[in-house]
């Protein structure tokens, strides 16, 4: 088991490599050049030079084959990937073209703020979503079947753009239950310790800012969780199906066991392998693909700073943004692979 | 185990992916650098080098071989803009009407907002293109002087009158000697009578000539809470927050589409930049609260010698930065110097001193301030190289308000950062910026001209349209810009909400590529001028903001020419011209004139 750790470990250097290397050269293979996207209109020659100059942005992408002719192996590797490659090395991410803020700061606030949203929209959808499964498939083919697995197909279906709107009018215009968005509230002040809020709050005693912290993460998590929850509900009523044929189970009916019993101690367990890889998945999507939630609920995390980031060419935020999330990705998959093996015991990673 | 392997093969697999894209990418830069080695042994091949790069650039904009025929294109652009609400809808509304007037336009969307400027900028939009322009300043050498003025390169020797107006290479822009004389002398007489007089008759020129198509000027609608007074959108220059007031609060949240870039409004060029160090900072002069005229702010006055190449202006006295440190005529020089001069040890490296260069003609020895003495502690001189007509309405942008030095000195290269902030004289300090969320300032209970009434203000970042009008309506914010059609007319027709607008200082505009050798010829210009139905596109995407453009400024700036008559909606009479201009049948295809080439 170690050495598998160990192994996967050492394996997702490359992968990060790989990762580093194609959203450097994605960005750059879009048109549209950062210092006349920062610039604007009345931008002079010279002050596009000048600040492609400063960002490096006027050397070659990946090496440079002019300086080789001439011999010069230094000028060879100097090149715009060379040069982000060495500084990523010390964990300098660079800093924003528009903004000159470096990127880990930014990320050191926003990051948390995106992960707070996604798991808090992730226990959301498992602890409804997964009881909606096991129901299902207890009660196969009835009405409440029916009823459970429509309800979660609109939900996968949801569009998160309209769903968030509708939210804001009904709980924040109508019944005035909820802010309409942002992270907290204008005045209210929580120390920063995770940048978790809600984390935060509690660690230091802050019992009004956690009421306001929780107040606003309702409903763009409830957004958020939306899409995952139909999917984990579906997923966990056909697994369970499966599981439910098996030979175990009729013995362990036919040996007289309370329903109940039967599908949480003998079932479930076994039936939440595929479940453990779809909440696996949906992590990723959920930290990847907030933009659309932190767009309506002015949440300020990292999915829409990334978009604004590609908009206007930024390159070091695209690529801070996406690595980390990468990053996340990769990490939430070993989690996975690790839960494997203690949820099915015959799983050996040797 | 098999993840693991399948982990590498994806791995693998998206290494070779790169690689390959790698190899074919442009790589501009060494494109760029390349040949330059190269030129000795083989000119050929850095011909097939840049041709090759310039056409994988354009990915969307096909190369065109000059006298071939090419179709006759409108781009239209990929973001909304004031002069433009919805851009795409509003494209496909000109088609069809210049398709009844026997003009078969392909429309074609080139890039989102930075290919489309860059290929713009290098003069590849190659027939009809939809911009616009949001004034600077409110002088109307703003507006009219940068598009249809000498370039530097057309000042040859000291005789203005000899002075000839090139096709503009890069932009393949409307060249008229005329009226860049005009405009030149507009940009020097001192008196406001005898310039508004030239650009009246340079609007009329224009028309006449059809050298853009006038389509817009849009007014900015924000909307309050019925509880919010005093809040006096700005048509130049930032909005003033400093008289509003919220009934039974005393702080005014404002919501907003998007954060600001940074708070040294010296390095900036977005406006929700300036929206927030419009509050902190003060100009020498400032915009008249509604209007464009430039009043004094931070000097009490500025007087002109006779050849208006000297400006001396008295400071007010008794100011302070909101750091405590005075404000006097050497935190003038420290901030115009720093401007200035390029070895100056505060004119970053790394930052660009965008609109000082745009606005003064360039950093150094190119700029038209010659240098800022000091004659006493509240007493500056601005000797400048030449006459400048709009030189006070210069002095009031926001981009040229006083900073203190000291929070310079102490945060050098930060100033402006969110650590930061701004540091200046006006009604609010600063407070807090928390980067994409919002910006908090405070009332300055020592500011010179009284102390604002509302005690807090903050500006709030909210994307979304629908979202920030929700969010007024949740009672979480009190006044914002920008909304859509629907929410707008739900605030003018409630009793808790009203609608406020900004007086349009922008014009959208189609513009002819002049590279294309039928938009050189008059008659199809005038063609398309009785073509577009500028009434209908209006009242169709604009609503009641928006109104129809005859001229380049907008109304609300002197130099607006009343007297013109606006071409008449008439397909008909397109036909016609076009028939005369020797298409019968029509214009679906178009040439490029070989002797203008775009910019490399």
């Amino acid at each position: 088991m170690s050495r598998y750790i160990i192994r996967r470990i050492f394996s997702v250097i490359p992968t990060l490599i790989g990762v580093t290397f194609v959203i450097f050269m994605f960005q750059r293979l879009i048109p549209g050049d950062p210092a006349v996207a920062m610039l604007g209109e009345h931008a002079t020659e010279e002050s596009v030079e000048r600040l492609r100059e400063q960002f490096g942005l006027n050397r070659p992408l990946f090496l440079d084959r002019e300086a080789l002719a001439e011999g010069d192996i230094n000028g060879f590797f100097d090149s715009q990937y060379v040069r982000y490659m060495k500084r990523l090395l010390v964990l300098d991410m660079g800093e924003s073209i528009h903004r000159r803020i470096p990127v880990l700061e930014t990320l050191k606030i926003r990051f948390p703020a995106t992960i707070e949203l996604a798991f808090f929209a992730m226990f959301i959808a498992i602890i409804i979503g997964i009881p909606i499964g096991i129901i299902s498939a207890a009660n196969r083919n009835t009405p409440i079947d029916s009823i459970s697995m429509v309800g979660s197909l609109v939900g996968v279906s949801m569009p998160i753009f309209w769903l968030g709107l509708m939210e804001i009018m009904l709980f924040a215009v109508m019944l005035q239950w909820l802010p309409a968005g942002g992270r907290i509230s204008v005045g209210v002040e929580i120390e920063s310790i995770t940048n978790l809020y809600l984390v935060d709050s509690i660690l230091t005693a802050n019992w009004v800012g956690f009421k306001d912290a929780s107040q606003h993460i309702i409903l763009p998590a409830i957004a958020l969780a939306t899409i995952p929850m139909g999917i984990i509900a579906r997923m966990t009523r056909s697994s369970m199906l499966d599981v439910l044929q098996e030979d175990y189970i009729r013995t362990a009916k036919a040996k007289g066991l309370g329903h109940s019993l039967v599908l949480f101690r003998h079932a479930l367990k076994n039936a939440s392998l595929p479940v453990v890889t779809i909440v696996g998945l949906q992590m990723g999507t959920l930290l990847a693909g907030a933009v659309l939630t932190e767009t309506i609920f002015s949440w300020p995390g990292i999915g829409r700073w990334v978009y604004d980031g590609i908009l206007g060419r930024d390159y070091p935020i695209v690529q801070g943004g996406t690595l980390v999330i990468a990053f996340v990705f990769i990490g939430v998959n070993f989690f996975v692979d690790i839960m494997y093996a203690f949820l099915d015991p015959r799983i050996r990673y040797n | 185990m098999k993840k693991s392997k399948v982990l590498y093969l994806l791995l693998a697999m998206l290494l070779l992916a790169s690689m390959v894209l790698a190899a074919c990418s442009p790589a501009a830069p060494e494109a760029e650098e390349a040949p330059e080695a190269e030129e000795a042994e083989a000119p050929e091949a850095e011909e097939a080098e840049a041709e090759e790069a310039e056409a994988e650039e354009a990915e969307e904009v096909e190369e065109m071989v000059e006298g071939e025929k090419i179709p006759l294109t409108l781009y239209y652009m990929p973001v909304t803009r004031f002069y433009y609400p919805s851009p795409k809808e509003i494209a496909e509304g000109m088609a069809a009407d210049l398709a009844n007037a026997g003009f078969d336009v392909q429309l074609e969307l080139a890039g989102d907002w930075p290919t489309y400027l860059g290929l713009r900028r290098e003069g590849k939009l190659n027939g009809l293109y939809m911009l616009g322009w949001g004034g600077d300043n409110g002088d109307p050498d703003n507006f009219l002087n940068y598009f249809f003025g000498f370039a530097p390169e057309d000042k040859v020797g000291d005789d203005p009158a000899a002075w000839v107006k090139s096709p503009e290479a890069r932009e393949g822009w409307y060249a008229n000697t005329d009226v860049a004389y005009k405009l030149y002398q507009a940009s020097i007489l001192p008196d406001q009578a005898e310039r508004e007089a030239l650009y009246m008759e340079v609007e009329q020129m224009l028309h006449d000539d059809v050298a853009r198509m006038w389509i817009a000027h849009n007014n900015t609608p924000l909307v309050f809470s019925s509880a919010v007074e005093g809040y006096i959108p700005q048509p130049v220059g930032a909005d003033y927050f400093e008289f509003t007031t919220v009934e039974g609060a005393d702080t005014f949240v404002f919501g907003r589409g998007g954060d600001s870039v940074q708070l040294d409004p010296a390095v900036v060029t977005d406006s929700e930049s300036f929206r927030v160090t419009g509050q902190v900072l003060e100009p020498l002069y400032q915009y008249e609260p509604g209007t464009t005229n430039p009043v004094p702010a931070l000097a009490e006055e500025c007087v002109a010698n006779e050849a208006s190449t000297e400006w001396t202006c008295t400071l007010r006295q008794g100011v302070k930065f909101h750091d405590g440190t005075d404000f006097n005529a050497d935190s003038v020089i420290f901030n115009y110097d720093r401007w200035h001069y390029t070895d100056n040890p505060y004119h970053f490296e790394s930052q660009v001193f965008e609109y000082y260069e745009y606005m003064w003609g360039g950093t150094d020895d190119n700029s038209i301030i010659a240098s800022v003495e000091k004659v006493d502690d509240y007493t500056v001189k601005f000797m400048l190289t030449d006459s400048l007509a709009p030189f006070l309405a210069n002095l009031a942008m926001d981009m040229f308000a006083i900073s203190s030095p000291a929070a310079i000195e102490t945060a050098g290269e930060d100033y402006g950062l969110p650590g930061t902030g701004a540091v200046g004289t006006g009604p609010y300090t600063f407070v807090e910026w928390i980067e994409g969320d919002s910006v908090t300032l405070a009332a300055n209970a020592d500011y010179w001209n009284g102390a604002p009434a509302t005690q807090n203000i903050v500006m709030k970042v909210i994307a979304d349209d629908s979202a920030r009008f929700l969010a007024l309506q949740a009672g979480d914010i009190q006044g914002l810009e920008q909304a859509v059609v629907e929410d707008l007319q739900a605030a003018e027709g409630s009793d808790e909400f009203y609608v406020q607008t900004r007086p349009a200082l922008n014009t959208g505009y189609l513009a002819f590529s002049y590279r294309v050798v039928e938009f050189q010829d008059p008659l199809v210009r005038e063609a398309f001028a009785h073509a577009i139905n500028r009434e209908g596109l209006i009242e169709n995407f604009y609503g009641a903001y928006g109104e129809a453009a005859t001229n380049f400024l907008p109304p609300l700036i002197w130099g607006h020419n009343d007297g013109i008559e606006d071409w008449t909606y008439d397909p008909e009479l397109s036909l016609e011209l076009l028939a005369e201009a020797g298409y019968p049948d029509g214009l679906s295809e178009v040439t490029l004139d070989p002797s203008i080439t775009p910019a490399e």
